[in-house]
């Protein structure tokens, strides 16, 4: 099972910049159970590295690429009403180490009724690579990964994939431009520590949460388009509107009140409420970062 | 008690009922909406075999409605496997009223004419006692039915005691129905034996219902 959360030290991997062979490949098989001319055109899929060769005891970033068709999107995590998250399996070598996978932010897809997480465009699924310090300049690595999605536009269409990069190892690693570019780019639309900002959670009456959220310094405004995101399905009534309302801080620091319907036919009341809060116009004070990750407990007034 | 479930389904229940007012009483507004522990809203619809099938005639059985759309693939999975058709011809053989519904809209996917679900029903071999058509989706949305399959459980005073996924395992693999918990086969047989259901509330797994817009 893929992890959601994402280390917070690697941040400070630093990454050198020199032009390189990309390092692409492409899917072997895709789609169970599908027709074949169907297979190409719905979600491209594929391992990619922001290096073209790797040096022992190194680490690089190393992203599973899936691109849906124009029209189509793949899920986040959570789904939302319908769907289902893509599966990574990593399948490496003896001594190398990932970290977890990076999510980046997801859309929100309205389907009559329902509402739907997930990407409409490429989606970049990151995570941290540590080669052993035992293997030998010269030589190649193979490293794989078994990755399932279900494509939906109005229909919905699983697809799998064993995808499979080769990697040359070198005494120096070969930074590779283009795509430690797109990688820091999905990066960068991963979820952040909360950082300035703090939240707490408390239920007001059996169907709302009210998310209260403030931050220890001065901010220019209300944050703009704000939505908690759920990590786990079934906890909120994904169609309804999430209302955030301005609370007056006698300190004079920015405290803002996010309102969430809770799921009708839920199973109970979670704990704890984990998730990421995204706001279009990036959570300042904490580097503008696009969504903040937040785990908290659920307050009974 | 949470006792709403889509504010647009309650809207166009609403909206439904403005414009059919003597048609429902005030008690019947109270349960427009299907929730765990309450009555389960009440609801007429015809089948593929032409039949007008009345969810309060069926008063004193255990009732299941199954969400269907036959083209998704989590529905492939549980038909393709025979997983849902055992499931059906267990129930209904035991006494239970299998409805097995769409509410697949005009021109979307899983939406076929009577003629051609007959088949499509028969070469399945569907077991379940009716095949019922929703196309305006007025009970999938009293329902939050959001999935396919999406599976609810009434029992014989009319009361809903699980609605969610049919198993444990979201997946479109055939190899995850061994192993699944199967929460429709444990509710009824919690229920039927007099026990308490263990899970009454699941979050449902597979396609969206093909809802109109």
């Amino acid at each position: 099972m893929t992890r959601r959360i994402w280390p917070r030290w690697f941040a400070a991997a630093a990454f050198a910049s020199a032009l390189a062979i990309p390092c692409e490949t492409r899917a072997q098989d895709a789609g169970i159970g599908t027709p074949s001319f169907e297979k190409e055109a719905l979600v491209q899929a594929s391992l990619v590295c922001d290096a073209s060769a790797i040096a022992p005891g190194g680490t690089f970033r190393l992203a599973v690429r899936l691109a849906p068709a124009s029209g189509w999107h793949v899920n986040w995590l959570n789904p939302g009403d319908a769907g289902l998250a893509p599966g990574v399996k990593w399948q490496l070598p003896d001594g190398f180490k990932a970290g977890l996978v990076c999510w980046p932010l997801p859309d929100r897809f309205r389907d009559g009724p329902l509402v739907i997480f997930g990407y409409g465009d490429e989606l970049l699924l990151v995570t941290e690579v540590t080669a052993p310090a035992n293997l030998e300049p010269g030589t190649a690595i193979a490293l794989e990964a078994g990755v399932s999605w279900l494509a939906c536009n109005e229909a919905c269409v699983p697809g799998a994939a064993d995808l499979s990069l080769s990697l040359p190892v070198a005494t120096a690693p070969q930074p590779d431009a283009a795509w430690t570019a797109r990688i820091s780019a999905a990066v960068a639309r991963c979820p952040q520590p909360a950082g300035v900002w703090s939240v707490s959670a408390r239920l007001t009456d059996s169907q709302t949460i009210a998310m209260e959220i403030q931050s220890a310094s001065m901010v220019a405004g209300p944050p703009a388009d704000v939505f908690f995101f759920p990590y786990d399905p079934g906890i909120i009534e994904n169609a309804a509107p999430q209302r955030l309302s301005v609370l007056a801080s006698p300190s004079g620091r920015a405290a803002y009140q996010l309102s969430v319907e809770l799921a009708h036919m839920a199973a109970g009341i979670p704990p704890r409420l984990s998730g990421i809060l995204v706001s279009s116009s990036g959570w300042s004070g904490n580097g503008a970062a696009g969504a903040i990750e937040i785990d908290v407990p659920l307050d009974r007034r | 008690m949470l006792t709403r479930r889509f504010p647009v389904a309650a809207a166009l229940a609403t909206a439904l009922m403005l414009t059919v007012p003597a048609a429902l009483k005030a008690a019947d507004r109270a349960d427009a909406t299907a929730a765990i522990d309450k009555t389960a809203p009440d609801f007429s619809l015809t089948g593929i075999d032409g039949k007008t099938y009345k969810l309060s005639d069926f008063q004193g059985k255990y009732v299941v409605l199954e969400w269907n759309n036959f083209d998704c693939p989590f529905v492939k999975k549980h038909y393709g496997s025979g997983n849902m058709q055992a499931l059906q011809k267990k129930y209904v053989d035991a006494g239970v009223v299998w409805l097995t519904i769409c509410s697949s809209a005009p021109g979307k996917q899983g939406y076929y004419e009577p003629a051609d679900l007959q088949t499509m029903t028969a070469e399945r071999k569907l077991a379940s006692t009716a095949y019922l058509r929703d196309p305006d989706g007025t009970v999938g949305r009293e329902y939050g039915a959001r999935t396919t399959p999406h599976m609810f459980v009434i029992d014989p005073k009319g009361v809903l005691v699980y609605a969610g996924a049919i198993d444990d395992k979201p997946s479109t693999s055939l190899d995850d129905i061994q192993g699944a918990h199967n929460y429709v086969r444990a509710s009824l047989d919690a229920a039927m034996a007099g026990k308490p259901v263990a899970d009454k509330s699941t979050t449902a797994y597979g396609c969206g219902v093909k809802y109109s817009n």
